[in-house]
């Protein structure tokens, strides 16, 4: 036995460990395309923009002769519609914190090995969830459901759970014989060396972790370095190999973006499904419900609309939370092509341990019934989504100023007098005699100051081509009017008004 | 009565990222407004004058010559030149803020202006935003200046007209209206807001306030500008163009004058040089032909005032050769006797029997051109003497104006326009090099876009006004501008990318345009491989063979050149002129120079090919259509073949004078980038027709003309070329293994990379040798057979990764001593690791420890114990690895030292390729068969002049193949024909004589096989 824990996160390597890797070999693509059930051809690419390189094709590019480090203009050639993302590292560094504090339902021993490995000491969890083959197979269909691709690899170390389950190396090695065994097939791929010293030991047509134990340890330390032979020694269980413990966080957020804008209720809830999963493996981990959470969606260029979810008491179960999910969002007018979504849990309350998920089913919910009902009548009726402020900076008056509260100030284009009321919508002005009228007010309007030009906007499809003035009324009112540059149909120039002066 | 107006502050598109209009717009537009002149006056530059200068002379448009400064301690001013003193003073202030920053940059203080400009008015921008001091500064500073008043439909232009005003009055200077022009018409817009994103490396709708708010930002009618400005303003416009006087033509190019010695005059020491170079020539007496030639050039050369370009060009040659780098001369007035006699190029007119047009600059009152080519490798001496020799301020490159193309312009447009980059990589791509100018909205759906989508039309339209509009200026291969004073008062000069090299802001166009000389200093590699295949041959059989020795008229080089045997061969190894050699068949040297010229996309286009081979070969009687025709067209068999001929053609047959012949001539070097050749279509036409030649005739004449473009080839620089070609030849057929060991010394260059100038010389029985580190120097060498005759051993510098530097310690370190074993080596040489890998990948250890494997493996451990055993190598017990598979060695070969000495991977493959033929069995089929071939795809080449047609060559190992792919194939095969490595043809074998092509039916990419070579390998020990 040796267990000794430093400050109570080092772990040993013990004789009666055993470890379990999860390994995400796609996970760059998946942390992008999990949102997404549609089996469209899609690559994440990396490198630098003029020479793009594909580093991850999702099944569907494989099966059109996409490969990894294909030159992305020659996948273009094969698929002529391949959706194509760019990595985005912090996502995935997200994806798997997400992921270990999901794993803490069934260990509490959790650590994170690389940015895209996980692992778990299984030793103690084996008996709570019937033996190896079902908490494996557990494991494995939760994580699908989250919607990664996964590797697992067993063995009674670390490294060499990783390596395992790099080398896709199925079979479990529980005691260190088995272990020595299957390592000598892994491949040297799946020892994730540094470039040097993967170039010494291919170039001298090794293939295997087994090609290295046959050599000199001496001679071998000599060219790859005492760390390399030392890595050997930990995956083999002949060095200690401590691993920090992965503390859970205090509270839950996960973001999930999408591949593709969605505006589609459905495909948003496929999506949000995810995220509801991660969140029940989180609180049964840490033996909690929430009584409440948020959903952000967010869309290009706008901002976030924020979808909140009232529980009547605090739970834990998936299938119920998902339920309120999809009622609320048929009551909220979604704006159009969400690209991600986010989920966060900050009221986290304890919950007694239901005795695991493998038999948590609907009937235990059966007592609840009415609560669930007010929920869902709650989400119906709603409160308003929350809509913030944003200030562009463009040219056209509408743009610069879209969210901004009437009389408030901006950081607005220029020193320019602007007026305080700012109309929404340009109100199109009666004329007589090619003399804008005020709706409601007799009179006429002397132009005051002005033609200010603005011709701006031609790229999002919005060009407007105006000339602005300030006028006054006869009754002293002070607006500002402005005359398109281009006649309509019928040859006139049209008025508008788009502000008044306060 | 519309007021008169001169615009007086106004940016072309050499104002990078703002200006949105080419200079010539903006001055017709201009003129067809009507406005009494226009001041160009780009942000430190005076780039864009020179185009600008000669619109504004066709369009009867008073230009001014102007610049507009932002002072980094002070206003923005504009600053315009009235006299030739002040343009000088202009050109010298921007020199300096140029000078003070880095590339692309300016920087200006009040300082620097301290004193005023003289001879410069001063044209103060948005007065009313200046501050106090800035305001003082400017009143006290300028004598002649005002205030500029630019109202611009603003949020209140009263206000800033009213206070503008006040200012005027209190500093006592007038107000003067102005537009801060940015494009010619208001159309610009849009493109001008995305030049403002992409300066600003952003999209447009991130542009905000950086954005102009309206697009008033362009040349106004006068009835707009009367309804905006009150006439004293305006008026005061043209009072200050009537102050600017001056104009281009006045500039006069001062030739430097040191080169004659004291008391001698430039005729007369050039006459002396002359006639010395003469007596060495022809050491008995040169033939009165010549004599009387050479007397005739020395009379047009004085009486156009040239003897100080000649002795330019002379001094810089001579330079050359005291310090052994070989040169030619060539362009128009290189091939006179007097270049020959001194020595500028080596073409001797009384050998070779040339009917040279001499220089004929007096009729065509061009300025003589002389480009010289020097040992690509060492032309920086050549540039470096040249800068000692006159100073920096004297000598300084021309620019080239680096333009938009088609996939910059579609890269910046469609990041302006928020695209992706994989989008944009995307759209960057769509277009296929064989496409044509324009975009085909059928590329873009293909590649995944709605070419009719709102977005992709806007993108189309910026894309297709974006592309031909300046970027950058970036330095002329070598166009040296050498002056008499301080250059930076005719032109402005600014630094170049690389340090310690100056521009100046003009290109040869705008050089040319104003009569300008300047000297070309060019690197040519086939000269280095030539100086280096005559220095190895000399030293291998110890005598000394000089270029100007070379036999002439070897009739075994002429036989080699008939069968097309020319890899390597200067000028005449493309794929083309290896497919015209077997039917011209040259067999003097007059016969190279019209087959170096003829395949070329003039003669191409103008379908004068195939005439004179039949003229040639018999096939048809050599007739003229006049007898003036038969004058210029005698020595090319009735057909026009060079470029000389068909001006000369415009002047007998379609009755075009000097002067338009001339001016032909520049139309047809620049048209492909600017146009412009237009109204000489029908004068020719015409003019032909009326003298009664068919109009057919006349009609492949313009072709030609066309067809000529930027790459037409006169007489006279086919001659130079020529005579490389047949030196390189003569060398190829008598001395391959020198030969091929220079060109391998040279490299980059010529059209065939290492690997198969290595097949070729082993093709020609050279023993090639491979790289070693017990024998290989860094270059490679030739080595003494049993026979006495030479082998080729390969050199370290085709060592993939290995540092020139780590090359030459490895030769040194062994000449001392041989190596014994890889430590000895690694601390001798004092290798690194990567030197040390880069051995080993290149095989070249093999003599001390044995194969690849072995090799890393021993490496590996002696980089190691370095730094801590520096003496003796660690005792350790052998370890056995197993051999590489052949397929792994060539794998490696390939990737280290770009070629192989073991078979060819075809020849590994060929069990798999049962069913295609070896290119050697090409030779034994009939014309017409059907025939299966796949080999290495070596090259892929679409002549500008053949219409869409792609020729591929294929290598196996037994040669290589010609594959024509046409068009429609091309099309429907994009993928197989663009990215195949191992391509498999099937087709329609088709010869005539010698040349064998295969018309290609279908494509197969076989490159899986190539990878599964490499895989299968892997698997195999």
């Amino acid at each position: 036995m040796g267990d000794c824990r430093a400050e109570g996160i080092q772990l040993l390597a013990g004789t009666n460990m055993l470890w379990l890797c999860l390994y995400f070999r796609s996970l760059s693509l998946d942390v992008l395309a999990r949102g997404d059930c549609s089996p469209v051809p899609r690559v994440i690419v990396f490198g630098p923009e003029t020479r793009l390189q594909v580093l991850v094709p999702n099944a569907a590019a494989l099966v059109r002769g996409i490969h990894a480090e294909m030159r992305l203009s020659a996948a273009q050639t094969l698929v002529d519609d391949l959706h194509v993302l760019t990595r985005d590292a912090a996502a995935e560094q997200a994806a798997v914190s997400s992921i270990a504090a999901w794993c803490g339902q069934f260990t509490s021993t959790v650590s994170l090995l690389s940015p895209d490995a996980v692992l778990l000491e299984i030793g103690a969890s084996l008996r709570l969830f019937g033996g190896l083959p079902p908490l494996r197979q557990t494991i494995d269909a939760g994580i699908t459901a989250l919607g990664y691709h996964v590797q697992t690899g067993i063995a009674p170390t670390p490294l060499g759970a990783w390596w395992l389950a790099r080398a896709n190396i199925a079979e479990p090695a529980t005691d260190r014989e088995q272990l020595r065994a299957a390592l000598a097939r892994v491949p040297l791929r799946g020892m994730a060396l540094k470039s040097d010293v993967m170039a010494v030991l291919q170039g001298v047509g090794l293939r295997t972790v087994g090609d290295c134990l046959r050599l000199p340890r001496d001679a071998l330390a000599r060219r790859c370095g005492a760390t390399f032979i030392n890595m050997l020694d930990r995956a083999l269980g002949d060095a200690p190999d401590p691993r920090p413990l992965f503390v859970l966080p205090p509270y839950f957020t996960s973001r999930l973006p999408l591949p593709a804008a969605v505006d589609d209720c459905a495909m948003l809830l496929f999506a949000i499904h995810r995220l509801v999963l991660e969140l029940a493996g989180f609180l049964q981990a840490r033996e909690a419900g929430v009584p409440g959470f948020v959903l952000q969606l967010y869309h290009p260029g706008q901002v976030p609309t924020t979808v909140s979810i009232g529980l009547v008491s605090a739970s834990r179960d998936a299938a119920h939370l998902l339920r309120l999910v999809r009622t609320k969002l048929e009551q909220t007018p979604l704006p159009d092509g969400v690209h991600e979504v986010a989920l966060v849990a900050r009221d986290i309350r304890p919950l007694a341990a239901t005795a695991t998920t493998l038999f948590d089913t609907a009937e235990t919910r059966g007592s609840d019934h009415w609560t669930a009902l007010v929920e869902q009548l709650r989400a119906r009726l709603g409160d308003n989504a929350v809509t913030g402020l944003q200030l562009v900076a463009d040219h056209r008056p509408e743009r610069a100023w879209h969210y901004c509260a009437p009389g408030e100030d901006g950081p607005g284009m220029s020193d320019a007098a602007r007026p305080l009321w700012l109309l929404v919508e340009p109100l199109l002005l009666r004329q007589r005699d090619q003399r804008p009228l005020l709706p409601g007010h007799h009179g006429a309007l002397t132009l005051q100051r002005g033609p200010e030009r603005i011709e701006s906007g031609w790229w999002d499809g919005g060009d407007v081509m105006r000339d602005y003035f300030a006028a006054r009324h006869d009754d002293g009112i002070r607006v500002w009017l402005f005359r398109e540059r281009c006649p309509d149909a019928t040859g006139q120039r049209r008025w508008f008004l788009h502000g008044i002066f306060g | 009565m519309l007021p008169e107006y001169a615009e007086l502050h106004c940016v072309s598109n050499f104002t990078f990222q703002r200006g949105a209009s080419h200079a010539e717009e903006l001055v017709v537009c201009a003129a067809e407004l009507g406005y009494t002149a226009l001041a160009i006056t780009d942000e430190c530059s005076l780039a864009g004058v020179v185009r600008a200068h000669v619109a504004a002379k066709q369009a009867g448009l008073k230009l001014i010559i102007g610049s507009e400064f932002q002072l980094i301690d002070g206003p923005r001013v504009v600053l315009l030149a009235t006299n030739r003193h002040g343009y000088g003073n202009l050109s010298a202030v921007i020199t300096q803020a140029r000078r003070a920053a880095r590339k692309g940059k300016y920087q200006l203080c009040r300082a620097d202006l301290a004193g005023g400009v003289p001879d410069c008015l001063a044209l103060l921008l948005d007065p009313d935003t200046v501050s106090k001091e800035h305001l003082a500064w400017f009143a006290a500073t300028f004598v002649r200046a005002w205030f500029m008043l630019e109202l611009l439909r603003g949020p209140d232009d009263d206000v800033k007209r009213i206070h503008i005003e006040q200012l005027a009055a209190r500093y006592r200077l007038p107000a003067a209206a102005a537009g801060d022009v940015h494009m010619h018409v208001r159309q610009r817009r849009a493109l001008q807001d995305v030049l403002t994103a992409i300066g600003l490396g952003t999209t447009v709708a991130a542009s905000g306030a950086a954005l102009h708010a309206s697009g008033e930002r362009h040349l106004r009618a006068r009835e707009k500008l009367a309804r905006i400005y009150a006439p004293a303003p305006l008026a005061e416009t043209v009072r200050i163009a009537t102050q600017c006087t001056f104009s281009l033509d006045e500039l006069r190019y001062e030739y430097p004058e040191e080169l004659v010695p004291p008391g001698e005059t430039p005729a007369g020491y050039l006459r002396q040089l002359t006639e010395a170079g003469m007596l060495d020539r022809w050491p008995d007496g040169a033939p009165e032909k010549v004599q009387r030639l050479i007397e005739h050039e020395l009379v047009l050369i004085s009486e156009l005032r040239y003897e100080a370009y000649f002795l330019t060009v002379h001094d810089i040659v001579r330079f050359a050769r005291s310090q052994d780098i070989l040169c030619q001369g060539r362009g128009s007035a290189a091939n006179s006797a007097v270049c020959y006699c001194l020595g500028i190029t080596a073409v001797d007119p009384a050998r070779m029997e040339m009917l040279f047009e001499r220089f004929i600059l007096k009729e065509r009152g061009e300025p003589p051109d002389i480009d010289v080519d020097f040992e690509h490798e060492r032309r920086e001496e050549v540039i470096q003497y040249i800068y000692q020799k006159y100073g920096r301020d004297r000598a300084a490159l021309a620019a080239t104006v680096i333009t938009y193309r088609y996939r910059s312009a579609a890269r910046d447009v469609g990041k302006a326009l928020g695209m992706s980059a994989a989008q944009v990589d995307r759209l960057a791509r769509s277009r296929a090099w064989w496409d044509g100018q324009r975009v085909l909205a059928e590329r873009l759906r293909e590649a995944g876009f709605d070419p009719d989508s709102a977005v992709m039309r806007r993108w189309r339209t910026l894309v297709e006004v974006l592309t031909g509009f300046p970027r950058h200026l970036s330095q002329h291969v070598g166009g040296f501008v050498i002056a008499r004073d301080a250059l930076h008062r005719l032109v402005p000069v600014e630094n170049a990318a690389m340090p310690e090299r100056t521009v100046i802001q003009w290109d040869k166009d705008d050089l040319e345009a104003l009569g300008l000389l300047k000297v070309d200093v060019l690197g040519l590699g086939m000269l280095t491989a030539i100086r280096r295949a005559l220095a190895l041959v000399n030293d291998f059989r110890g005598q000394s063979l000089r270029l100007a020795a070379v036999p002439a008229g070897d009739a075994a080089t002429y036989q080699m050149i008939q069968h097309a045997d020319t890899v390597g061969v200067f000028q005449i190894e493309s794929r083309a002129q290896m497919a015209m050699l077997p039917r011209l068949r040259p067999a003097t040297f007059y016969d190279l120079v019209i087959e170096v010229a003829i395949v070329r996309p003039g003669p191409i286009q103008g379908n004068m090919v195939h005439p004179y081979l039949r003229r040639r070969q018999g096939l048809e009687p050599v007739t003229y259509p006049s007898e003036q025709v038969r004058g210029v067209l005698e020595r090319t068999l009735g057909v026009p073949i060079f470029q000389e001929q068909v001006i000369k053609l415009a002047m007998v047959a379609a009755g075009f004078s000097a002067g338009e012949a001339d001016a032909l001539r520049r139309a047809m070097a620049a048209w492909k980038r600017k146009g412009g050749l237009e109204p000489f279509e029908r004068r020719l036409i015409d003019g032909m027709r009326e003298r009664g030649y068919d109009e057919q005739f006349a009609r492949r004449v313009f072709d030609q003309i066309k067809g000529f473009g930027e790459y037409g080839f006169p007489e006279s620089h086919a001659a130079s070329f020529a005579l490389l070609a047949y030196i390189s030849a003569w060398l190829k057929c008598h001395e391959p293994a020198a030969f091929a060991c220079a060109l391998l010394n040279s490299q980059p260059m010529g059209f065939y990379a290492p690997a198969q100038l290595v097949q070729d010389a082993r093709r020609h029985g050279v023993e090639v040798r491979a790289v070693n580190v017990c024998v290989s120097d860094y270059d490679c060498t030739l080595e003494q057979r049993s026979d006495h005759e030479p082998a080729l051993r390969l050199g370290l510098r085709l060592v993939n990764g290995l540092s020139v530097a780590a090359a030459a310690r490895i030769v040194a370190a062994r000449c001392q001593q041989p190596f014994v074993n890889t430590h000895d080596l690694a601390q001798r040489a004092a290798l690194n690791r990567k030197d040390l890998a880069a051995l080993v990948a290149a095989n070249a250890l093999s003599d001390i420890v044995g194969h690849r494997r072995a090799a890393r493996w021993q490496v590996a451990g002696v980089e190691a114990t370095l730094p801590l055993v520096p003496a003796q190598a660690v005792r350790e017990s052998v370890i056995e690895f197993a051999r590489q598979s052949e397929g792994e060695e060539l794998v490696e070969d390939y990737a280290s030292v770009g070629l192989t000495l073991g078979r060819h991977p075809l020849a590994l493959l060929r069990d798999r390729l049962k069913d295609y033929r070896c290119s050697r069995e090409l030779r034994t089929l009939r014309h017409g068969s059907a025939v299966q071939i796949a080999g290495l795809v070596i090259c892929r080449q679409r002549p500008g002049s053949a219409s869409g047609v792609i020729f591929v060559t294929l290598e196996d190992e037994t040669g290589v193949a010609n594959i024509i792919v046409w068009r429609a194939l091309a099309e429907q095969q994009r993928r197989e024909l663009l990215q195949a490595r191992l391509l498999a043809v099937s087709g329609e074998l088709q010869r005539e004589g010698e040349v064998i092509h295969i018309i290609a039916h279908h494509l197969h990419d076989h490159s899986h096989l190539l990878g599964r070579l490499v895989t299968a390998s892997r698997d195999f020990h």
